[in-house]
This record gives C-alpha cells, structure tokens and sequence, in this order.
C-alpha cells in the first residue's frame, strides 16, 4: 500500500503543487505537459460523469482505478483540486485529500500573505508538511519497491 | 440495487450497442403562476433551468412535460416554441414538469468517444508500469466498471455503487458477445450490433446479475 504522488490544480488549470513518492514510470513528456493532460483529463471526466449520471450528483466524481493504481479526487467549492495516485489497496480517502486542503494548502498558503494564489506553491514549510503528513499516513509504506 | 445501463465501444472508440436498463428519474412536477420564478435558458435544443433551484428542481434541470403533456426539444407538444409560452401570462397558472435530461443517442456517442480517450489517457499519465485503462469510475451515483478485450472491444457498465459481481457480468457479456454477435454471419465487425439473441440474452444476463449478485463459475 503506497502512495505514488500527489497533484494539486487551480480553479484555472495552473499546476500549484507536485510531488512523488513511488513513481515507476513516468509519462514520457515533459512535466508542463503532463500536468496540462492530467487537468484535462479531469475536466473531461467531471463533464463526462455528470452527463452520464442518472441522478443529480453531491459529491461527484470521486476516484477511478486501472489494473494497477487508483486516482483519488476531490475538489472544492473554490475549484482547488487535489488528485492523489495510490496504488490499490487503498480505500476512500476523501477525509485526507480535505485535509490536505484545509490544513495545510489554506493554512500555510492561502493564510501566508507572502505566498502569491494563482502560481506554483514556493513555501518550503507547504512542502515539508505535506510530505511529513503523506508519509504519516497509514497507506503509505516506506518500502522502495 | 441496479444496473442502469450497457455501452458497447469498438476498437475506434465508436458506440456499436447501448441498452438502458434502468433509469432512476428524480422529477418534481409543480404547478406555477404568472410570472414564473426560475430563469429558463435555450442550451442544446432543450430548455434547462439556469437559476431558481427550489423544491427538488435544480440548476440543469430540463423542462420534460407542460401540463402533462410532453415537450418536443424546444417546442411544446402544439408546436410551439417552450419559453415562448410561458413568457405569456395568458398561459398560466401552468403545470412544468421538471428532471434530469435524458441522453440523445448523439450524446451517447459522443461520450462513448470521450470515454474511449479518457481510458487510453489513464493508461498513460499511470505512475506504474503495465497499467491498464481505466476499469473502474466511482462517483456517489453511480460506478462505471470497464472491460477492455485483447481485441480493443470494451464493454461498459454502469450501475448502482453497491451493486456486486459486475466483473463476471463484464465477462459474461463478452461471452455473449461472441456467441450472438461474433458468430453472427450477417454481423460485420466494428459495425452497430443488431442482433435480436444478442438482445435477449444481453438483458436474460442483466437480470440474474441483478437478482443473484454474481455469476458462478463458468455459466
């Protein structure tokens, strides 16, 4: 059980934050490339998902899973997204992926008025955090394989 | 516990086959007087609502029927256009059903295609090597479960959350696949399946995975 990286988006697409912890294999295009097609494909699958649902949705589009990881999703009202990539043992973790925005994108970004919204994340202290509290997790191990 | 509905993609990511098991319809029928408090829009050749959400009649929803008789797209069952109508106080006090808006088979085709890239897109972004598509969607209405054959056929499912044992109803679908379709001489590959076994025994299949849950091993 692991998790192999984390993305967190704006409301407009912009990339604010990126880290891996397992990653395998990466995307085989360069990194500005690959967050555009991950927001795109998210769009496209929130549009896709509430034309297809046949009862009005709360929550949404909450994770997929292929044969070997599982997407995790959560959005907020204010269009921040958090997708977490873990591997599938893992079950519903919307409560982590909130508390990664609450505790610690809006306490020590968004609260941070040295912090610029709209860009990449700069703050160490975000950076260090989130890692100290994705390796916390009980789903994360720390085995490198 | 239901399955709503079966979509059949070919290798192009062209729709071949849909069924609609079950539609689950959230409607609120109200009865209204001049003038009318939710603002209405044009948008599709339907007319949804844009603002006003109130007593079960939410932002999206589409006008479905007017005093019980029901609307062609943009024009009442008369002929006549549907904001036009109810702009005029003459009209009231009327009777608008409202819903979710059903699926043209246009837009089942267009979201067949779009679920076909979106897969192959989960493919690549995966952190892992060998990963598959995208077999499984989960909303909080319903989950999506994806089979893809070594052939490029994928069979798409979608059903209630708790519904069980769709894996081996993916399965037993390509099965019937093979036997009504494929078998069929006067089917050709990649085109749409119109084939009457393969209907009957597609919803014969669709009924015991509801009932039982799961299929047993090799039925």
């Amino acid at each position: 059980m692991t998790v192999h990286n984390l993305y967190l988006f704006d409301r407009n697409g912009v990339c604010l934050h990126y880290s891996e912890w397992h990653r395998k294999k990466q995307a085989g295009i360069p990194k500005e490339e690959e967050y555009k097609l991950m927001y795109g494909m998210l769009f496209s699958i929130r549009s896709f998902v509430s034309k297809m649902s046949p009862l009005d949705m709360k929550d949404g589009f909450l994770a997929f899973q292929t044969s070997r990881y599982k997407l995790h999703y959560y959005e907020t009202p204010t269009g921040i997204k958090v997708v977490m990539n873990t591997d599938l043992g893992v079950g519903p973790i919307r409560d982590v992926l909130h508390h990664i925005y609450s505790a610690l994108y809006v306490e020590l970004v968004v609260k941070n008025p040295l912090c610029p919204l709209g860009q990449t994340v700069q703050s160490e202290l975000f950076r260090s955090r989130l890692d100290s509290y994705i390796r916390s997790l009980p789903f994360f191990s720390a085995r490198a394989g | 516990m239901a399955i709503f509905s079966v979509y059949v993609v070919n290798k192009a990511g062209g729709l071949i086959y849909q069924l609609d098991s079950y539609a689950p319809r959230a409607e609120a029928e109200k009865t209204f007087s001049y003038p009318l408090d939710l603002l209405l829009k044009l948008h599709d050749d339907r007319v949804l609502v844009a603002f006003g959400q109130r007593d079960g009649i939410r932002v999206g929803h589409a006008v479905l029927a007017i005093n019980g008789m029901d609307v062609n797209g943009k024009y009442t069952a008369e002929g006549r256009e549907v904001l036009e109508y109810l702009g005029s106080p003459a009209n009231y006090p009327v009777s608008i059903r409202f819903g979710r808006p059903r699926l043209t088979s246009n837009e089942k085709l267009m979201l067949a295609s779009m679920f076909h890239s979106l897969f192959a897109i989960g493919s690549q972004l995966s952190p892992e090597q060998g990963s598959s598509g995208i077999e499984m969607l989960e909303t909080d209405t319903f989950k999506l479960h994806c089979y893809q054959t070594l052939t490029g056929i994928k069979f798409v499912v979608l059903a209630d959350p708790r519904q069980a044992g769709i894996d081996s109803l993916l399965r037993k679908i390509y099965e019937i696949y093979s036997d009504y379709a494929l078998k069929n001489p006067f089917y050709s590959l990649e085109m749409p399946i119109r084939c009457e076994l393969f209907d009957q025994n597609l919803k014969l299949a669709l009924e015991v995975a509801e009932k039982a849950g799961t299929f047993g091993p090799g039925s």
